[in-house]
């Protein structure tokens, strides 16, 4: 469930984003191009979606950074 | 009744000339519009011994004062997130949550009021990437905004046709112009020509019908006036702005030299008009497009001139579009 969501914001915050190749290894940056606004965009996006906060800046590399960080947040999958 | 009052925000900090040149120019823009307040943010003391200075109408002044700066060596999502205190962070706010305020002026970093537009300024569900315009003189009249002018340097095919919405939106609000025409910054003005990121936006903006494109538009003709929005990434329209910028000084500087040189002083009234037409004082800031409220990026040097038609600008914008006030 987590991975799908994911998969919806990155779709949202890009449509040219090659969603369907996307898998815990993708590199946010190297893989898909994104760059600090998307970056923060997909924060902002992901806030929402699953109702969580994120009190300090969170560096994430690859998409499994970001489903490992909801999994810590007690989001469950 | 009288006309209804509206505010500009105006952050006070962060510019390479200080707060004493933005309160001055907010002080003159004052004088432009009778039903206009500005809300000043940032050093209280720096902000009050300008305003003392320039005379201004203190009952049309409303000063908050701040603590911190977020200046350009710091990391913007974590410079906003931390300093809460700082001189952006609470024009921010000022700016969200006050119905009166119909925009704000900044001269400071511009990834932090990027990404600070970004956080405070757009809802849940509507959020897309902010984009930064340049309005500039055209050729034939009236004005072409060029968008993306360094907000956005890699950019996606769906990215540019995002910005040729914001573009033709903001034409249509600003310049009231029924169906903007939105041109593609290319290398040739045949379909062809471009890189694979502008034949790929070239084939999208033909297809979408609720804008007006005319096609490709080459460097030589940014400014003709074929187009009113000119749409490229960040990368080259930084280009085409820092070009067209340079190239203005270039030849008003010979014209000095020249009226010099052959002793004919009629000349300078030559450089006068394409001072006020092309001197980037003259032509208020960047505005960054896609977020709820107006905000202007003005130029780090900006002059006290600037920071007045900036705030003229946004004067302009909400009377125009009244859901601003």
């Amino acid at each position: 469930m987590i991975m799908e969501k994911l998969k919806a914001i990155l779709n949202k915050v890009n449509p040219d984003y090659d969603i369907s190749t996307v898998s815990e290894k993708t590199n946010l940056r190297e893989d898909l191009g994104m760059d600090s606004l998307a970056m923060m965009l997909v924060s902002m996006e992901l806030e929402d979606a699953f109702a969580i906060h994120f009190s300090d800046p969170v560096n994430f590399k690859t998409v499994g950074d970001v489903v490992g960080y909801l999994k810590e947040k007690g989001i469950k999958d | 009744m009288g006309a209804k009052r509206i505010t500009v925000v105006i952050d006070t900090m962060g510019s390479d000339r200080g707060p004493e040149t933005i309160v001055k120019g907010a002080c003159q823009a004052l004088l432009d519009s009778e039903d206009l307040d500005v809300c000043l943010v940032g050093d209280k003391d720096a902000i009050e011994k300008a305003i003392e200075d320039n005379k201004a109408p203190k009952d049309r002044i409303r000063v908050v004062p701040t603590t911190e700066v977020i200046t350009n060596f710091d990391h913007p999502v974590m410079a906003l997130q931390s300093k809460k205190d700082s001189s952006l962070v609470k024009a921010l706010t000022i700016l969200r949550d006050e119905e009166t305020c119909v925009g704000l002026v900044n001269a400071g970093s511009t990834g932090a009021l990027l990404v600070g537009s970004m956080m405070f300024l757009s809802k849940p569900g509507e959020r897309v990437r902010p984009a930064l315009a340049a309005v500039l003189p055209a050729e034939k009249g009236g004005f072409v905004c060029l968008v993306d002018t360094g907000a956005n340097i890699d950019c996606l095919p769906s990215m540019l046709v995002q910005f040729a919405h914001q573009g033709s939106d903001f034409m249509k609000d600003m310049y009231r112009i029924e169906s903007p025409k939105v041109g593609l910054l290319s290398n040739g003005a045949e379909e062809t020509k471009g890189n694979k990121l502008v034949k790929e936006t070239h084939q999208m903006l033909k297809e979408d019908k609720s804008i007006n494109f005319v096609g490709n538009i080459e460097g030589t003709n940014a400014l003709s006036g074929d187009c009113d929005v000119l749409v490229c990434d960040g990368f080259a329209g930084n280009q085409v702005l820092k070009n067209s910028e340079g190239i203005a000084r270039r030849i008003i500087t010979d014209i000095v030299k020249y009226s010099k040189q052959t002793g004919k002083p009629e000349f300078m009234a030559l450089v006068q008009h394409l001072m006020a037409t092309y001197d980037f004082n003259s032509l208020g800031g960047g505005i960054v497009l896609g977020v709820d409220k107006p905000v202007i990026k003005a130029h780090g040097a900006a002059n006290e001139s600037s920071i007045r038609n900036t705030v003229k600008m946004l004067v302009n914008l909400a009377h125009n579009k009244n859901i601003y006030v």
